[in-house]
């Protein structure tokens, strides 16, 4: 054993952890099978688990992209019920195709336009992200007030293009988005740009990458995985009520905490990996806590809270200042 | 000089609405986007054409904050009269101060104030009433009618913890199931942060009480949520009660899907317009007592096979017409009192209404053939 190179004992031991992650992981939710009478780690709720963790990882693997090269973009909500209301117009003319090219459409050119105003005015991202959230909310208010005054409301997908946002065909869509995101964020210079600027901007200059091109093309590959998630969202729910109010920066909360979640296993398994164990078990948590007959609303919320704190704590370790 | 001429001609057209209409009228809609507060805020523009007066709508965005400060704005706008929807019973209290202390008169529309408040708003002269309706009495028969099925569990979908809307009706709700010998097992909180959290939540529910007899979600939008869930579980025969009667639970009432929905929408606002345009023309309404009145709308209970009458003539249409709502006003009526609001909302029910608008001659016998009367 001695003489194993160092490599693949590095290698061993990153696989011993995922193993162990994994063990770690099937352990609660057995504990949890037995709590709750055997109604969990069942084939039709853990399709539902699933299935209720597919919106959230495109909206995820989208905000790895921004977020890792620094643009902490608040309006990816406001951006996800536009796109999935112009989903739906254009799923109803046009099929699937519509569905999906209108939900791409306009996630990536609202990511393009948050990308020209974050970099152009300088302002913090989070900051502008907010003002653009307000601005697309606003934009989703007046369409739907001028629905309801016609005596409608926005737009509906009824039974129609349904599919995509339902078993299999939604957690199917898992697989070409993992493959996507994974070549994207770790095999491609667009990935390896962003991950330079998240880094250091110094030395991110000094290699010859345009720190502002690469937080654009990030912006825009958001845009892509932030449409491709709205066009199931709408497919999934069939209308999205646009809010005010910047009700929709909330969305975030649920994306955000599986970043961290991802984060905080980043030693074990990739990023793009970690945020599908990150949804997954978000979405697993609320469905325990239901099963357990936790209060929703109140005693749930305290446990997503203090499981927020927990990743943080866990994705900081070894930072200055921070518990170990 | 030929600027200002322009300008000034410019300031004038689009004022010319503002200057033909009698009053200004400030209205706030606690969160656009919301159906059930859209079509709200879609009858009380209605009413005020209606009645010839210009109305300020606002969007508090659902927050209290944001609501007390644009009365203060709507004050500062020289509006002549404020027409008030309150997130919390607390904020009656304080915007009826501002109110007061500007004088200007405020009617409060969909939300009640409790019986504490509403004593302490009568001692002020320009609160000039109320319509709205009691969301305890929209879960209540839903509860009442559900245990008479012989059903014996329930769960509940529901808003926010703290929402006096949703608080009451799953108040209603489980005080009249319980009564009867039923039970509530869950309620799933917190499902009215759009539809994706409330089909999560709904699934949630269901798995962990698959047995259970009836589902009843108090609100439109997750409604529609928890409809689809159902569907998944059709084999179960879970009966599935409603409040908010959005579209799409129209057509889920038509499809079979919904045993039995109810709600109030659509007029409180319009007939708040009304009860504070009769204030502004000094004829303010006063209930039996000399008091400022408090109108209760009935909620109307919508059973499947009178979906076309609805949609026709409630979603296509307004459920009363313009000289219906200047009937209410001394200015058009001088006649009108505190008994022309009670004998509206006392026929106020899809079969009445219908019935009226035929002996009307807005619809006709074809009409009424179609919608099974």
């Amino acid at each position: 054993m001695g003489d194993t190179h160092p490599m693949l004992q590095r290698f061993g031991k990153r696989r011993m952890q995922q193993v162990l992650v994994l063990a770690g992981l099937l352990l609660v939710f057995l504990i949890i099978h037995f709590a709750t009478n055997f109604r969990f780690l069942t084939g039709r709720n853990m399709g539902i688990i699933v299935s209720h963790a597919v919106i959230p990882t495109f909206i995820t693997w989208g905000l790895i992209f921004s977020f890792t090269s620094g643009m902490i973009d608040l309006s990816i909500g406001s951006i996800v019920v536009l796109a999935s209301n112009f989903a739906g117009i254009l799923g109803l003319k046009f099929g699937y195709v519509g569905l999906i090219l209108g939900g791409l459409v306009a996630g990536v050119l609202l990511q393009a336009l948050n990308g020209f105003v974050f970099l152009k005015t300088k302002i913090p991202p989070w900051v502008a992200g907010l003002g653009m959230a307000m601005i697309y909310e606003s934009i989703g208010a007046v369409y739907s007030t001028a629905a309801v005054r016609s005596g409608g409301m926005v737009v509906s997908l009824g039974s129609q293009l349904r599919g995509l946002g339902q078993l299999p065909f939604n957690v199917l869509m898992l697989v070409p988005g993992l493959i996507a995101v994974y070549i994207l964020f770790c095999r491609t210079s667009i990935g390896l740009n962003v991950r330079a600027v998240g880094s250091d901007l110094r030395v991110t200059k000094e290699m010859g990458i345009d720190p502002n091109r690469a937080k654009f093309l990030s912006m825009l590959v958001c845009g892509v995985f932030i449409g491709l998630g709205s066009a199931i969202n709408q497919s999934y729910v069939g209308q999205l009520l646009p809010r005010t109010g910047l009700t929709t920066v909330s969305t975030i909360f649920q994306p955000l905490t599986a970043v961290l979640i991802a984060s905080s296993m980043g030693a074990i398994f990739n990023v793009v990996i970690g945020v599908v164990i990150g949804t997954i078990s978000l979405s697993a948590l609320f469905n325990a806590l239901t099963l357990l007959g936790v209060p929703s609303g109140t005693w749930q919320e305290v446990v997503l809270g203090m499981l927020v704190i927990a990743v943080t704590i866990v994705s900081m370790r070894g930072e200055e200042g921070v518990v170990k | 000089m030929k600027r200002l001429s322009i300008c000034l001609l410019l300031v004038l057209l689009l004022s010319a609405n503002v200057l033909a209409a009698d009053y200004k009228i400030g209205f706030n809609n606690a969160l656009s986007g919301v159906y059930c507060l859209d079509i709200l805020e879609n009858f009380a523009v209605y009413g005020a054409e209606a009645l010839g007066v210009d109305l300020m709508v606002v969007n508090d965005e659902g927050t209290i904050e944001k609501s007390i400060s644009n009365v203060e704005n709507m004050i500062a706008s020289g509006v002549d009269g404020i027409v008030y929807f309150g997130l919390s019973d607390a904020t009656f209290a304080i915007v009826a101060k501002m109110c007061a202390d500007a004088r200007v008169p405020l009617v409060l529309y969909d939300h009640l104030p409790t019986p504490d408040t509403l004593a302490h708003l009568r001692n002020n002269p320009y609160f000039a009433g109320a319509v709205g309706e009691d969301d305890y009495d929209a879960g209540y028969p839903i509860g009442e009618f559900a245990a008479a099925t012989g059903a014996k569990t329930a769960v509940l979908v529901t808003g926010n913890r703290g929402d006096t809307t949703h608080e009451a009706r799953v108040k209603g709700f489980t005080e009249a199931f319980e009564g009867a010998g039923g039970k509530v097992l869950d309620i799933a909180w917190a499902a009215t942060g759009g539809r994706a959290e409330a089909l999560k939540k709904s699934e949630d529910l269901l798995v962990a009480y698959p047995d259970v007899d009836v589902v009843y979600t108090t609100s439109g939008e997750p409604a529609v949520a928890t409809m689809e869930v159902l569907q998944k579980y059709a084999d179960l025969g879970i009966q599935y009660y409603v409040t908010d009667l959005d579209p799409p639970i129209l057509e889920g009432l038509q499809e079979g899907k919904i045993s039995a929905a109810n709600g109030a929408h659509w007029i409180n606002s319009g007939l708040a317009v009304a009860l504070l345009h009769n204030f502004l023309e000094g004829n303010p309404i006063k209930d039996a007592n000399g008091q400022a009145p408090v109108f209760h709308v009935p909620i109307i209970v919508l059973e499947a096979g009178q979906y076309k009458a609805y949609e026709e003539q409630w979603l296509n249409n307004m459920p009363f017409t313009p000289e219906e709502i200047r009937n209410l006003s001394v200015k058009y009526n001088p006649a009108a009192s505190a008994e022309s609001f009670e004998t509206l909302l006392a026929n106020y029910s899809v079969e009445q209404r219908i019935m009226d608008k035929f002996e009307a001659g807005i619809i006709t016998e074809e009409d009424l053939e179609r919608y099974g009367f």
